[in-house]
């Protein structure tokens, strides 16, 4: 998720380069992410290959955030 | 403390799209062009290779680059930096236009302006380091370290250049000849780049992923 929160969109590929991931393991993410309506998944055909576009819904930016805000006190917790 | 460095990421998801090193290539190139053009006296207009040179460039990007990395759309933050980038460029290239529209009104008018002979005395030096400040600008908005190594090193080469410059050769000559060895080595570090780049991220492989364009 932190991958498309920087970005306003990207394919499949570029997130797979980007988080090392296999098409398989990004793939299962990408599926319960937009279950849960946090990504929007756009399928196409670019010429004659298929390309899929995601990017996250505004649902997806504010678990993040709460994500990120969680994240934060732990750790701030567990320094003190 | 914040576990997760947006920034970074979103730092490596740019410059990735410049590890090919085709930007390199590309200017290294026009910079060769350029010295074998004014030391040959070629007579086609310059304007032909840069439009070639940037077609090229572009259809590279997208037969080499982005069926390896996929593709994707920036924010706000990174495109604002881009316009930054093209306003600079556009606001330089008009300040330029206008300091030769004025040198040409005056030297029409029978007139020789002492600034001219100034930037004749100096004219590596000077052109060196405004080719050194744009790759410098160019490193600094796009997030490429290695660009700042390159204007540093036109700036070193043209000044020493300047030293050396033979006798009866008159500035343009001079920079022409430093840019052949520079856009060399940009040539081919854009090369070795480009190789590293194409092992990095092998084409991908059959149905099992779909490729953007």
């Amino acid at each position: 998720m932190a991958h498309l929160f920087v970005v306003e969109s990207a394919d499949f590929l570029f997130l797979m380069r980007q988080t090392g991931m296999t098409f398989g393991n990004l793939s299962s993410h990408m599926s319960r992410l937009e279950v849960a309506g946090y990504i929007d998944v756009e399928k196409e055909f670019v010429g004659k290959k298929p390309n899929t576009k995601l990017h996250l819904t505004e649902d997806g930016r504010a678990a993040f955030q709460e994500y990120r805000r969680n994240m934060r006190h732990v750790f701030g917790d567990l320094s003190n | 403390m914040d576990p997760i460095d947006l920034k970074e990421i979103e730092r490596r998801a740019y410059t990735s799209y410049h590890e090919d090193g085709l930007l390199d290539i590309l200017i290294g190139v026009m910079m060769m062009i350029h010295g074998i053009y004014v030391l040959a006296e070629m007579d086609i207009p310059f304007y032909i290779f840069i439009i070639i040179a940037s077609t090229v460039w572009a259809n590279s990007k997208k037969t080499i680059t982005i069926p390896r990395i996929g593709y994707v759309k920036f924010r706000e933050g990174r495109r604002s930096r881009q316009r930054k980038l093209i306003t600079i460029s556009l606001t330089a290239t008009t300040f330029l236009i206008t300091l030769g529209l004025i040198a040409f009104t005056q030297l029409s008018g029978g007139q020789r302006p002492l600034w001219l002979d100034g930037i004749a005395e100096y004219g590596m030096i000077i052109v060196g380091a405004a080719l050194g400040l744009a790759l410098f600008a160019l490193g600094y908005f796009k997030d490429l370290d290695r660009f700042t190594a390159y204007g540093a090193l036109t700036i070193v080469m043209n000044v020493a250049g300047s030293l050396i410059l033979p006798s009866g050769w008159d500035f343009w000559q001079g920079i022409a000849a430093v840019n052949i060895p520079l856009g060399a080595v940009l040539f081919g570090y854009g090369g070795y780049m480009l190789y590293r780049f194409k092992r990095k991220y092998p084409l991908p492989m059959g149905d099992e992923v779909d490729v953007g364009e």
